[in-house]
């Protein structure tokens, strides 16, 4: 059996017309696999929608940024108490180094910068993965065919005006084709 | 059977020809010639050369279409046996066959390949089941040669030792398309040579043995099969058409549809579109479905920028699936006019990674629109 593969991610989005919708969802009917795929694809995208909302909620990327320490970025980049929110050692011979002091991670106990920079490097390849495999040529389900060229060149031949002669058969050779 | 028709001497005979011939080929490759391969003397040169623009349409062309008519003619209704060399000059390299011929007035002819051996390492013989390069001529064909091209009586030649008159085929540009050498006495085609547009021999069909009369066709094999029976005509083909099928009216390189046909198999339907410009033919099989992801017996092959599969047994067999159908050609025609026919049809967009990057990451982002 065929399923469904990239047209599932059509189904879902009801990008598919009345034929082709209807031939879906007869497969969905038979074929479990492709049903739980479904399901999590729904999930998936129910998921991405909530993201699409929780964005625009000021309020917790407020506290978000809050947690992330981003706070002291932002003194550092304009005040005299800044200070470097990732870990780091002195660095000779570079102005304010002697600030940079090994340690000073583990003494705040926020990642603040690891964990921004972490979140965001898992979500874009997260999204990336997610962009590849959604991004895949969507074919319609169609049976596996490999070609009988002896028998097409037969069928060559006598267009031609030639009739081969038989060969002696072989164990395994296709059945020639009958016109309807 | 075949034994009694051929004697072995004879077809030892054929297979030194056939390895000469090759070699000779390849000799000719390897040298970078830019000759036509095989074309010596005469022949040679006048591939070389370009007719004027204006080809002579007088006594000429007139005897030259009388000449080609009557050998479509003496195809169906001359009696006769013989053995015909064939050799291609291809983007796999060289092939050449032996090929058994028998005849009767008015039926099709039958054609056995005969095994040969060959120490040209160059050389690949033709399987049992493969009859190309025979020399046929019918009305049909002749037809469509008038179409494309202009036939011109060139004179006087000899083939297989027999007295001939040649025919020369030219196409509009001035070019030498092809050459036939006509039985003087029954007029059949006693060899034939093919040229592309770059005056290069692309392949070579010649009798190395022709008895006619039917005194050599007491032990004739039986045939192997018949056509196929459903012929389509200009109705079913509009109807296949509305159904989505693709079917061509034409190829490149003046190649018009001259016969369809369909069969049921096991595995669906399937259409034969036959195609020919007078010359080359190219059969086209179509069938829905898809080529399963391992292709045993074919070969991975790039054609002007297409992905395709090519018979490992024969570069003139060629398939590929797009938009769910099998495309399968089969060929008897100059590389470039397989090619050209390749790209026409339809194939599946090449898809980089970018492209589906962005195709994935638009679909995630409709996804991710409330309003979506």
């Amino acid at each position: 059996m065929t399923h469904l593969g990239q047209r599932l991610s059509a189904l879902i989005d009801e990008e598919l017309d009345g034929a082709e919708r209807d031939r879906a969802l007869s497969h969905l009917a038979r074929c479990e696999s492709c049903r739980a795929e479904v399901s999590a694809l729904r999930v998936l995208k129910r998921r991405m929608n909530a993201l699409g909302e929780t964005a625009a909620d000021a309020e917790l990327t407020g506290r978000l940024i809050g947690l992330a320490g981003l706070a002291g970025l932002g003194s550092m980049s304009g005040g005299p108490e800044a200070r470097a929110p990732w870990p780091s050692a002195s660095w000779p011979g570079l102005p304010g180094s002697d600030r940079m002091t090994a340690g000073s991670w583990h003494e705040t106990g926020r990642p603040g910068w690891h964990v921004l920079g972490g979140s965001l490097a898992v979500l874009l390849a997260g999204l990336g993965t997610a962009a590849f495999l959604m991004g895949g040529e969507q074919q319609a389900p169609a049976p596996r065919i490999t070609p009988a060229v002896d028998t097409y060149m037969l069928q060559n031949d006598l267009v031609n005006g030639v009739v081969p002669v038989a060969p002696a058969p072989h164990p395994g050779d296709k059945p020639a084709p009958h016109g309807p | 059977m075949t034994g009694r028709l051929l004697s072995p001497w004879r077809i030892a005979s054929a297979a030194v020809v056939v390895g000469l011939l090759a070699a000779g080929a390849v000799t000719a490759g390897l040298a970078g010639s830019k000759a036509a391969p095989g074309g010596t003397g005469r022949a040679g040169q006048a591939a070389r050369q370009r007719r004027p623009q204006v080809v002579q349409q007088g006594a000429s062309a007139r005897a030259g279409l009388r000449l080609m008519a009557e050998a479509a003619a003496a195809c169906k209704t001359v009696a006769y046996y013989g053995v015909q060399v064939a050799i291609r000059w291809g983007r796999g390299g060289t092939s050449a066959s032996v090929v058994q011929i028998w005849h009767r007035p008015g039926s099709t002819a039958l054609a056995q390949a005969a095994s040969t051996e060959s120490g040209s390492p160059a050389s690949a013989l033709g399987t049992p089941q493969d009859a190309a390069g025979i020399i046929g001529l019918s009305p049909q064909l002749l037809s469509l040669m008038r179409t494309n091209y202009v036939i011109s009586y060139s004179g006087a030649g000899t083939a297989d030792d027999r007295p001939a008159q040649v025919v020369e085929v030219w196409r509009a540009d001035g070019s030498l398309a092809a050459r036939f050498w006509l039985d003087a006495s029954t007029k059949l085609p006693l060899r034939r040579e093919l040229f592309d547009s770059s005056a290069r021999m692309t392949s070579e069909d010649a009798f190395i043995s022709l008895h006619v009369g039917e005194s050599r066709l007491a032990g004739m094999p039986p045939a192997s099969a018949r056509a196929w029976a459903g012929e389509l005509r200009r109705g079913s083909l509009a109807a296949l058409r509305s159904a989505g099928w693709p079917v061509p009216r034409a190829l490149p390189g003046g190649l018009s549809l001259f016969s369809a046909s369909r069969a049921s198999t096991p595995a669906g339907t399937v259409v034969d579109l036959s195609y020919s410009d007078g010359l080359s033919v190219i059969s086209l099989f179509l069938q829905r479905g898809q080529l399963p992801r391992s292709l045993a017996g074919w070969k991975p092959e790039e054609m002007q920028g297409r992905d395709v599969y090519a018979s490992d047994s024969d570069d003139q067999s060629i398939t590929w699936s797009a938009h769910g159908f099998v495309y399968t050609m089969i060929a008897d025609a100059p590389d470039a006019t397989v090619a050209a026919a390749v790209s026409r049809l339809p194939h599946d967009p090449d898809t980089d990674f970018w492209q589906r990057m962005e195709r994935g990451f638009r679909r995630l982002a409709s996804w991710a629109n409330p309003f979506g």
